[in-house]
């Protein structure tokens, strides 16, 4: 499924190289238009200007790192419901950061290419409000059983 | 929060409760050969003060003085047969207290492993994403027609091969350099050459080395009795890191300055030695963190989450090469940003070293 209407992608990873491997390998996957933010603070301020329709976010970065980053933008009305994945680089991260996270919609888990890039995008796209908010209650649920 | 899945030694080890078993038991059966012992002891004592008591208020001997001296005999005889058991519960102490120890270490070595997969895990993944990725996009270009941007990728793709093959080959020469350590013929080395060496074998990616501000203070013909390939590794690694930690520009102070014998009577206590300071003005290293940081694969958790490309190994090598040198190696830091780090270099000279130079041909 590729929709017709540009899909906006922020990219946020501390790795120029990677961000230049997405900026340039998205766009041939699909209609992407590939933003990138170097740290946790470029990125939330790029979603602020470019207002994407998803945000990609490395785990380990300086400054304000991924994990800092999704609280900021789940927590703001604003960008409560920009469809997150997270790009992790060990296992552990994934639980560790599901144990009290978020909201985040997609795990991916590093190397990945920009196909599957585009997989996870267009599958974080299919995930709206309420599924965000149901997975949130059963997360709490989960947490208090 | 669960132990991280490659953890095999944790707080609910079946090895970590036995433990505290045999520990409690110990305590057990020590508690019980004293109260065994004791309680004769404490009868002897009650026999002892009754038949004295009695004695006074008859104003003379009793006639049972046999008594008290059967009851110190049975007290006698039980600390006799006490002492060896408590011997041996005390032995049980120290072994179980030495095995606590053995514990200990292993799970510090658990923990370095656990470092040292996450900081390679980290610093692998990326040049291979980059690699795979560079490969999709060729794949997508020439699938889409648009062959034009396909050399740039494949060079890109190469430069990421190029970037995984030199850390692999760094974790694998540390390994190599960590046995060979030792294995060397000591001679005569001049600190400066050795120096420039390293600055020559220092990667200009590292941080602009050479746009640095590089403050050398190494009077002539100051000698350490090593060697020189080792040397120049340690100075080599220890700049590579002043400039990696410290922002661009900030300068990097070198000095090496010859610490004289130091005798008593006819007694020397310390032999001559060259000191070497490597001095940065950098983000520094908290102090709590500095004891870990000789270790293998160890890496700060600051540079874990940053751009800085490491493998932990570094400071692990300089301090191998070191000691395989008779020599000492530590670092002083507040952890201030700044402040930097200090790290210090304490190599035998020729005249103080260890083991006698051989014949000059």
């Amino acid at each position: 499924m590729t929709p017709s209407q540009a899909i906006t992608v922020l990219v946020v990873d501390d790795n120029p190289e990677l961000l230049s491997v997405f900026i340039n390998g998205l766009p041939l996957v699909g209609n992407f238009t590939v933003f990138t933010a170097e740290d946790g603070a470029q990125g939330l301020e790029a979603c602020y200007t470019h207002h994407p329709d998803c945000v990609v976010i490395d785990i380990k970065m300086p400054e304000m790192d991924g994990q800092q980053l999704v609280r900021v933008l789940r927590g703001d009305p604003v960008t409560a419901n920009i469809p997150l994945i997270i790009l992790t680089a060990l296992p552990q991260d994934h639980a560790e950061f599901a144990s009290f996270a978020s909201g985040t919609d997609v795990f991916v888990m590093k190397p990945l290419v920009p196909r599957e890039l585009a997989q996870a995008i267009y599958l974080a796209l299919t995930v709206d409000a309420d599924e965000r908010a149901k997975r949130l209650r059963l997360l709490v649920e989960e947490g208090d059983a | 929060m669960k132990p991280a899945p490659y953890t095999l030694l944790h707080k609910d080890h079946p090895y970590e409760q036995n433990f505290r078993q045999a520990q409690r038991s110990t305590q057990v059966v020590r508690g019980g050969i004293v109260t065994l012992a004791l309680a004769p002891t404490a009868f002897a004592v009650v026999v002892t003060s009754l038949f004295l008591v009695h004695a006074a208020s008859m104003h003379g001997i009793a006639s049972a003085t046999w008594l008290p001296g059967v009851a110190w005999l049975i007290a006698l005889g039980c600390w006799a047969g006490a002492l060896p058991a408590l011997w041996q519960a005390q032995h049980l102490q120290q072994r179980l207290a030495a095995m606590r120890r053995q514990y200990d270490q292993a799970q510090q070595i658990d923990e370095l492993k656990d470092q040292f997969i996450n900081s390679v895990n980290h610093e692998l993944r990326n040049p291979i994403m980059a690699m795979m990725g560079y490969l999709d996009i060729i794949d997508l270009s020439l699938e889409q027609g648009k062959p034009d941007q396909v050399p740039s990728y494949v060079a890109r793709a190469i430069g990421a091969g190029y970037r995984l093959r030199e850390l692999i080959n760094s974790i694998l020469d540390t390994s190599r350099q960590d046995r060979g350590a030792r294995d060397f013929t000591p001679a005569p080395v001049d600190v400066r050459t050795a120096l420039d060496a390293a600055l020559i074998l220092l990667n200009p990616q590292e941080g602009g080395t050479l746009a640095r501000i590089l403050q050398i203070q190494i009077p002539p013909d100051t000698l350490i009795w090593g060697e020189p390939v080792r040397l120049q590794q340690i100075l080599r690694n220890l700049l590579s890191n002043a400039v990696k930690y410290s922002p661009p520009g900030a300068p990097v102070e070198i000095s090496a300055e010859v610490h004289p014998a130091l005798t008593k009577g006819r007694k020397q206590q310390q032999p001559e030695l060259v000191e070497i300071v490597v001095r940065d003005h950098g983000f520094g290293i908290p102090p709590d963190q500095i004891p870990l940081l000789f270790n293998r694969f160890v890496r700060l958790p600051r540079d874990l989450a940053s751009k800085t490309i490491g493998n932990g190994l570094g400071l692990h090598l300089c301090m191998v090469l070191t000691e395989a040198m008779e020599g000492a190696l530590w670092v002083e830091s507040q952890g201030i940003v700044g402040d930097g780090a200090t790290f210090h270099i304490l190599l035998p000279t020729p005249t103080g070293k260890i083991s006698a130079p051989p014949a000059a041909t």
